[in-house]
C-alpha cells in the first residue's frame, strides 16, 4: 500500500515561480526579469527590471536601465540613462545622466544632461537638471533648478617630443678643455 | 422673476460671491475641452510681470497652475527657480478624494500645499486659481501665500471679468512669450467665488500695490506687489 502510494505521487517539480515581490532583490543577482523591450532602438544595451520586482536599498548601475518595478531607497547612475517605465514606482532619490519618466517618482531627481517627463508620469520632488522636457498632462509638483552643465575640461596638453635644443654645455666644456690644454 | 429665469437660462447658475456660501454646482453646461478651441491673448499684466523679473536676477517663482513646458522654459530661462504647485490638482484631491484616500479635512489639505519657508518666493503666478476656492479655504490660504512671499515679491493673477459668461470654462494658461498667453481648454470647472474690483482690493489690501489691467476678453488681470 505504501509503495503504491509513492508511485502515484507526481514527480517533484522544480519551482519556477519568482520569489515573492516583498523580498528585496540581492546585490549580484541578475536583474533582467522581463522580456519586454521598452526602447526598441536602444534596448540592446539596456538592462531591464520588470514590474514584479520590488527593491529596497541603493541601486547603482554602469549601464542604461529600464526600471518598471518598485524601489525605495536611491538610484545612482551618473553616466547612464534611466527609464522609469509606466508601472515603475520610485520612492527614491535619483541621480542619472538622462532620465525618462513614464511612471511615478516620489523623491528628488538630478539629471546631469536631460529629464524627460512623459504625459502619464507623476513626479513629486525637486528637480535639478540641465534640460527638461515635460509633456502636456504630466503631473509635477516640486521645484525645478536648471543647472548649466559644467564645461568639459579640455585634456591637459601632452608634452610633445621636441628636438634636442643645442645645449650650451658642450661648447663650454669644449672651451674648458681647450683652456686646460692651453694651460698645459 | 421672469428676468431671473431668462438670465439663468442664458448664462447658467451664478456662482457664489465672495463671503457667501458656494452654490450648487453642475448647472452650467459647457462643451467638452476637445470641442473648445485653444485661445491666444495678449497680456499686459504678464508683460509687466516679466519686466519686474528681468530687473531682478535669480530667485524663486511659485506657479500655482498646471506645470507645462512653456511656463517652465519662460521662467527658468530668466535664471529663476520655478516651484510648480499644481494647485487645482491638489484641490480636486481634497474635494473629490475625501472618501478615496485624499486629504480628509481642511487641515490635512493645507498641510500638503504651499509648504515652503517664509519669504521664500520672489514672485508668484496665481493664474485664476483663487476663483475655485471655497470662502473658508481662501480665508486660510491668503495669509499663507503672503507669508511665503518676500517683501516686494511680484504676483500675477487673473480673474473673470464677466461672470455671466464662460464662468465654468476652464483653461490652463501657457506663457507663449512675455506678452502672450495661450489658453488651453480643460474640462469644465465651475467658479466658486466671484470677485469684483472692490472685493479684489479688499482681498489684497495688505499688499504694497495692486494694479488692475482691464481687458476686452473674459479675464481681468492683476499685478501685485507684496
Amino acid at each position: 500500500m505504501w509503495n503504491r502510494r509513492k508511485e502515484e505521487e507526481p514527480p517533484p517539480r522544480q519551482a519556477s515561480y519568482p520569489p515573492p515581490a516583498s523580498e528585496p532583490a540581492r546585490e549580484g543577482i541578475p536583474m533582467s526579469t522581463t522580456p519586454v523591450k521598452p526602447m526598441s532602438a536602444e534596448s540592446s544595451h539596456t538592462a531591464s527590471i520588470g514590474k514584479s520586482v520590488t527593491f529596497k536599498g541603493q541601486l547603482f548601475s554602469r549601464e542604461d536601465l529600464f526600471f518598471d518595478g518598485e524601489i525605495e531607497g536611491s538610484i545612482e547612475m551618473p553616466e547612464h540613462r534611466l527609464t522609469i517605465g509606466p508601472n515603475g514606482k520610485v520612492s527614491a532619490g535619483i541621480k542619472a545622466r538622462e532620465i525618462v519618466v513614464l511612471g511615478t517618482i516620489n523623491g528628488n531627481v538630478e539629471a546631469g544632461d536631460k529629464l524627460d517627463i512623459r504625459k502619464e508620469a507623476r513626479l513629486l520632488g525637486d528637480i535639478r537638471t540641465a534640460r527638461i522636457v515635460i509633456e502636456d498632462g504630466a503631473f509635477f509638483k516640486g521645484s525645478i533648478d536648471i543647472v548649466k552643465p559644467e564645461p568639459q575640461k579640455a585634456p591637459p596638453p601632452q608634452p610633445r617630443p621636441q628636438a634636442p635644443a643645442p645645449t650650451p654645455s658642450a661648447p663650454v666644456a669644449a672651451t674648458a678643455a681647450q683652456a686646460g690644454a692651453e694651460r698645459r | 422673476m421672469i428676468k431671473d429665469r431668462l438670465r439663468s437660462l442664458l448664462f447658467g447658475e451664478p456662482a457664489a460671491r465672495v463671503g457667501a456660501t458656494p452654490r450648487a454646482q453642475g448647472a452650467v453646461k459647457t462643451p467638452a475641452p476637445a470641442e473648445r478651441a485653444t485661445l491666444v491673448r495678449s497680456s499686459r499684466g504678464l508683460e509687466q510681470f516679466f519686466l519686474v523679473l528681468k530687473e531682478r536676477r535669480g530667485g524663486s517663482i511659485l506657479d500655482l497652475g498646471e506645470s507645462s513646458q512653456a511656463n517652465i522654459t519662460a521662467i527658468t530661462s530668466l535664471g529663476f527657480r520655478l516651484s510648480s504647485e499644481n494647485f487645482l490638482h491638489s484641490l480636486d484631491a481634497y474635494t473629490n478624494g475625501r472618501a478615496a484616500g485624499g486629504p480628509r479635512d481642511r487641515e490635512e489639505f493645507l498641510s500638503q500645499i504651499l509648504q515652503y519657508p517664509a519669504a521664500h518666493f520672489d514672485g508668484a503666478l496665481l493664474w485664476n486659481c483663487l476663483e475655485y476656492l471655497t470662502p473658508e479655504l481662501l480665508e486660510t490660504l491668503m495669509p499663507r501665500l503672503k507669508e511665503i512671499l518676500r517683501p516686494r515679491a511680484v504676483v500675477y493673477a487673473l480673474f473673470h471679468g464677466d461672470y455671466r459668461r464662460g464662468q465654468s470654462e476652464h483653461f490652463a494658461f501657457r506663457i507663449q512669450d512675455t506678452r502672450t498667453l495661450t489658453l488651453v481648454p480643460r474640462s469644465s470647472r465651475p467658479v466658486q467665488l466671484q470677485f469684483n474690483n472692490r472685493s479684489l482690493e479688499r482681498l489684497f489690501s495688505d499688499y504694497h500695490s495692486v494694479k488692475f489691467f482691464l481687458t476686452r476678453d473674459a479675464y481681468r488681470e492683476l499685478l501685485l506687489q507684496r
